[in-house]
């Protein structure tokens, strides 16, 4: 059972790294004259999210800190 | 301004430096100059540091730090002393700024710099990783890297080790984001990747390149197989696609970037590390397959005893000579380099064209622990200088003349006569001006077979070439000491430079 979902999510993943590829095909070139940014826009979407982890683990461990003092 | 050059006592311990004799004047060469902050500049064999008004504050912290006091007793950061006294006549004219430098630091010097385009990707790699170690333990003392790119990073033997100690500067404390990661990605992931899933060599893809590669770039050699893989994906095929969106580019993306608790942007920065970690270990080279010269131990024409032979006379050479830094040319497995090593020499430095055969030293000398440090070099085309007016980085011959007090040429003058059409005078002479004493240079003779099947069937252009010329040749340069007979058609033959009178 198990091994069946991950090959399933590995499916996933693979299609989604395709669809990825198939953009960057598509997507028409505007310009080049920042090509450097690629990488850092990559880099602050990705601190956008660790951010909302940060917050959504910060707010899992007080409710689980509230939970344990109510016992 | 007199110059006392005793040590400082608040300096991060350096190793050994001696400070004996303050340089009279210095007509010295300006090796960095990027950073507004300080220079660094080489004078002999001496290394010093100019720090200005802009940089000092990172510096006394970075001097001030415990984590870099830990780096740099494990031998992963470079060593310095503050010099009492400050710049020496001469020294200041050195100094590109207006204003005169607020402090001087001398460097532990490195026997041999290499640059990125000489390493395999294996040392690449280590370096990337030894990067990333740096930033993170940098980050509990609330440091970072200013940048992260393989010119900050040297060998010593087969160790990298950080020398760029400008780079470090204090963190703003609400920022997220490692800028430098884009540096990091383009100078060592992506070109590790190329070189991985394409196989473009690591000298082709640094050589023309001080900032490595845009994923742009990158996309114009990856097929599609190998755009959807799992590394590929994050390190070139997304940001690329990314760059692509015209609204997101404008100048905003360039502000100042703020959170709102020190503590989220300390632990974004953390996962920030890891992923650059994770990127790198994508990118980690495999073994490298065998090339036409990685089975040279099991293909030669040596019978066992010739080669244990080689070895003792090259150990027992350089025990006789107290030979302290050899130059092995054309190493090939390094197997003579090793025995050099056993003779006493401090440390070897090994080059051979041929990146598989590197590789594979490298990996030998990392897992031994030896004091060799393997190159890519092409001797007859060997590294140029390259860079702003041609004097960033050094070229081959240019580190080289006059640092090794051996250099040997095993099984290697017949690809130079041979494949390479080099006269033979003109390739003595070479190793006259590498050798400040001794040269070890097999002879093999024109019917050999392996001299054979490099000619190719011209055999009229070497039909004078014999043991006879040969030490005609070398005695114009070099005493003969002696020469001994590896099976019927090679000899080995130790030399002495002959000093100029």
């Amino acid at each position: 059972m198990r091994r069946e979902s991950s090959e399933g999510s590995e499916r996933g993943t693979m299609w989604i790294r395709v669809l990825a590829v198939f953009l960057i095909f598509l997507t028409p070139v505007y310009s080049y004259a920042d090509p450097g940014s690629g990488i850092l826009i990559y880099q602050m979407l990705a601190a956008a999210f660790v951010g909302a982890l940060f917050y959504v683990r910060r707010l899992f461990n007080f409710l689980k800190f509230r939970a344990r003092k109510r016992d | 301004m007199s110059a006392d050059y005793s040590t400082s006592l608040s300096s991060v311990p350096g190793k050994g430096i001696s400070t004996v004799e303050p340089p009279a004047s210095i007509a010295a060469e300006t090796v960095s100059f990027r950073d507004p902050g300080g220079c660094l500049v080489r004078y002999q064999d001496r290394v010093f540091r100019f720090i200005g008004a802009s940089g000092e504050p990172d510096f006394r912290a970075f001097q001030q730090s415990p984590v870099t006091r830990r780096l740099v007793v494990e031998g992963k950061v470079i060593g310095s002393e503050v010099l009492q006294g400050g710049p020496c006549p001469g020294m200041e004219a050195v100094f590109s700024s207006a204003a005169p430098p607020r402090l001087v630091l001398e460097h532990e010097a490195i026997r041999f710099p290499s640059y990125p385009f000489e390493w395999t990707p294996q040392m690449l790699y280590e370096a990337g990783l030894l990067t990333i170690e740096i930033a993170e333990a940098l980050l509990e003392d609330n440091l970072g890297l200013k940048d992260a790119t393989p010119y900050n990073i040297l060998f010593r033997g087969p160790r990298p080790v950080f020398i760029d100690v400008l780079s470090v500067e204090r963190r703003e404390p609400l920022d997220p984001l490692w800028r430098p990661y884009a540096q990091f990605v383009r100078t060592f992931c992506i070109p590790l990747l190329v070189n991985k899933r394409v196989g473009v060599p690591i000298f082709d893809l640094l050589i023309g390149r001080r900032d490595g590669l845009e994923p742009e770039e990158a996309m114009r050699w990856l097929g599609f197989l190998d755009s959807v893989h799992r590394g590929v994906l994050g390190t070139i095929v997304v940001p690329a696609l990314l760059g692509r969106l015209r609204r997101a580019q404008g100048p905003g993306l360039y502000a100042p970037h703020r959170v709102r608790s020190a503590e989220q942007a300390r632990f974004t920065l953390k996962m920030r590390y890891r992923a650059a970690r994770r990127l790198l270990r994508n990118s980690r080279p495999d073994p490298e397959p065998s090339s036409e010269w990685s089975d040279y131990e099991k293909r030669n024409s040596y019978s066992a005893a010739e080669m244990a032979a080689k070895d003792e006379l090259i150990r027992t050479t350089v025990l006789d000579f107290e030979c302290r830094q050899v130059l092995d040319l054309g190493c090939n497995t390094g197997r003579f380099s090793a025995a050099a090593l056993r003779g006493g020499a401090a440390g070897v430095v090994a080059v051979d064209r041929d990146p598989a055969v590197i590789d594979r030293l490298y990996r030998r000398a990392t897992n031994g622990d030896l004091p060799i440090l393997p190159l890519v070099i092409d001797f007859a085309r060997p590294s140029p200088a390259t860079g702003w007016r041609n004097s960033e980085t050094l070229s081959f011959f240019e580190r080289a003349s006059g640092r090794f007090d051996c250099v040997m040429a095993l099984a290697f003058l017949h690809h130079m006569l041979v494949s390479e059409r080099i006269p033979l005078p003109r390739v003595l002479t070479a190793l006259s001006d590498l050798t400040t004493d001794v040269a070890i240079v097999e002879f093999v003779a024109p019917e050999d077979p392996m001299f054979r099947a490099l000619l190719r069937g011209r055999d009229e252009l070497h039909r004078d070439f014999s043991a006879a010329t040969f030490e005609r040749a070398a005695a114009e340069r070099f005493d003969l000491v002696r020469s001994h007979a590896i099976g019927a058609t090679r000899s080995v033959y130790v030399m002495r430079k002959r000093s100029k009178s």
